[in-house]
């Protein structure tokens, strides 16, 4: 039971990293790294906010934060022409240096006694218990971004930024801006990314330059965890199941953890491997299925 | 009115592949025309229509619509004045986006605030009335995914997107080419329509050299970068695929050996 409302605590503030990463690599179809950086940028930003006693303006700040370098990539694939991974790279490793620089120069910020946006809200809202408070914040930012997303992909932006993702031929000859597209396409991305650690960074009571290590193989897997269960529908659904996604990875996790059998340092390698195997699954269908027309097309010859 | 001067462009200068695809273009299209174009593959028919679209730039020469020079302006900002389509049609249209949402784009766009919702009852509406008037059947699947549609459906909605915003120019190359004959027919007849009803000046590149001599009022020929025919008015309307054929070997000196053009007579 404690295993569970902790995945969905978890799954939920991570849920926003995932429909981040839903963005850019399902609706704009762009591989981008950025996040391993972006999701620390976040991290940081919010544990420094919080350090000078505003949690809540942490968040803002590791969305807009998040946004920038979002924008900082998409500049460099579209203005300069970098190809979309290297961009990702660039950005995520120049990131390294910037994170370092708003942790003050260490790499590692304690918030243990300070105000976080939890500890206010543990006061504030006493009856519902720790557990609970924590659940309703996952939940609530979750559900907030969720709608705010669905609907700005609605939204005309919204559209436009969709269709280059979808067919970029048909934008580049029509009257939409593809270029600014991608661009404001992968800050909304980042955004959600880095609000991701913002939130992470005051639940866990610490900020680490090495939080974002890995957080790409984890949106992924919880993204495709989320299609697995949900199919490849609409956008509204996609984000959706993302979050849906992010809470079921969460589950996984901490049940091959629990079982004593992985020590915990194993974490990303099983992450890499629920990926691999989810991404191997059409190939390998189409494999069987190959292998078993020959077979049947030998018994009959 | 498009008015094009001196136009040229040289695909690999100063290599083996070096290939003059546009070779001092001069050409007018006035308010009202609907130009053909003809031309055997490699005669400069798509390279002309990316030059005007901003697909890439002329090394020389100018691109006037309107009266405004836009030579060197970025495709999407001509976009909004030209509409164009491909052959392909696949390339016109989103496949993961409803057929409502595809339509949006077009029908939306510069019109309104980015962050406003991009479908209002109102103007979905409206969608549906012109789509209705296909007669294929797509008002009543508006939230389909494009994507399942067929290739006809697909161009004759890309058709509607490129003209919804009244565009100043209209070019279409091969647009019904990849289609069989009976949606070709279908496409064609309703982009003759909405040529008509919207007066758009139109461009229109084929390789049937009938319904380049029954459609529209103006036909012109292109071979090796160069319109080396430009028929309209009286002489046009006498003018049968032989009598163009001969009109042909009298200015080239040769047959014209294009099977694809030949056969499809």
């Amino acid at each position: 039971m404690a295993l569970l409302f902790g995945s969905l605590q978890l799954g939920l503030m991570y849920g926003l990293l995932a429909m981040g990463i839903y963005i850019s690599f399902r609706i704009l179809n762009i591989p981008d790294l950025t996040a391993e950086g972006s999701f620390t940028l976040g991290v940081a930003a919010s544990a420094m906010a919080t350090l000078s006693g505003s949690p809540w303006l942490g968040l803002a700040f590791a969305f807009l934060c998040g946004m920038a370098a979002g924008a900082v990539t998409g500049l460099l694939q579209t203005k300069v022409g970098i190809h979309a991974i290297l961009a990702g790279i660039l950005t995520m490793s120049g990131l390294y240096t910037i994170n370092l620089a708003v942790m003050g120069a260490s790499s590692n910020v304690s918030l243990i006694g300070k105000p976080t946006l939890f500890q206010q809200l543990f006061t504030a809202l006493a009856p519902l218990g720790k557990d609970g408070v924590k659940l309703l914040v996952g939940g609530a930012l979750a559900i907030l971004v969720l709608l705010a997303l669905i609907w700005f992909f609605k939204t005309h932006l919204g559209l436009c930024i969709r269709a280059t993702g979808d067919n970029e031929a048909m934008v580049r000859s029509s009257s939409i801006n593809s270029s600014a597209m991608k661009i404001a396409g992968l800050a909304v991305s980042n955004g959600c990314i880095a609000l991701s650690g913002g939130i992470v960074a005051q639940y866990q009571g610490y900020a680490d330059i090495t939080s974002g290590i890995g957080i790409l193989v984890v949106g992924l897997a919880s993204v495709i965890i989320g299609e697995a269960f949900f199919g490849k529908r609409g956008v509204t659904l996609g984000l959706l199941s993302a979050i849906v996604g992010s809470v079921i990875y969460r589950v996984i996790i901490s049940l091959a953890l629990s079982t004593n059998v992985f020590p915990t340092y194993f974490l990303k390698l099983i992450s890499a491997v629920i990926v691999a195997v989810a991404l191997s699954i059409p190939t390998v269908r189409e494999n069987m299925r190959k292998r078993r027309i020959r077979r049947e097309g030998k018994s009959h010859a | 009115m498009l008015e094009l001067k001196d136009l040229q462009k040289t695909f690999a200068p100063g290599t083996v592949n070096e290939h003059t695809a546009l070779k001092n273009i001069d050409f007018t299209l006035n308010d009202g025309d609907f130009a053909t174009v003809l031309g055997s593959n490699g005669a400069g028919k798509s390279t002309l229509f990316g030059a005007i679209a901003g697909t890439f730039w002329p090394d020389a020469g100018h691109v006037l619509l309107d009266g405004e020079d836009i030579t060197y302006l970025p495709e999407y900002r001509r976009a909004r004045k030209i509409g164009i389509l491909f052959q392909d049609p696949l390339k016109g249209t989103a496949p993961d986006m409803t057929i409502a949402e595809n339509l949006a784009l077009a029908y939306t766009h510069g019109r309104r605030f980015p962050l406003a919702r991009a479908l209002t009852r109102r103007d979905t509406e409206e969608m549906r009335q012109k789509l209705a008037a296909f007669g294929m059947g797509l008002e009543d699947r508006m939230k389909m995914k494009v994507g399942l549609l067929s290739g006809g459906q697909r161009q004759a909605m890309t058709l509607l997107m490129a003209t919804v915003a009244q565009p100043r120019l209209l070019l279409l190359d091969e647009h019904t080419a990849a289609l069989d004959p009976a949606t070709a027919e279908k496409v064609l007849a309703i982009t003759v329509q909405i040529v008509r009803e919207q007066k758009v000046p139109t461009m229109m590149i084929t390789h049937n050299m009938a319904s380049a001599l029954k459609l529209g009022n103006r036909t012109i020929m292109m071979e090796q970068g160069e319109i080396i025919l430009d028929i309209a008015g009286e002489e046009r309307g006498r003018m049968q695929v032989d009598d163009l054929l001969k009109r042909y070997a009298g200015k080239q000196g040769k047959q014209l050996d294009n099977d694809r053009m030949l056969l499809s007579r």
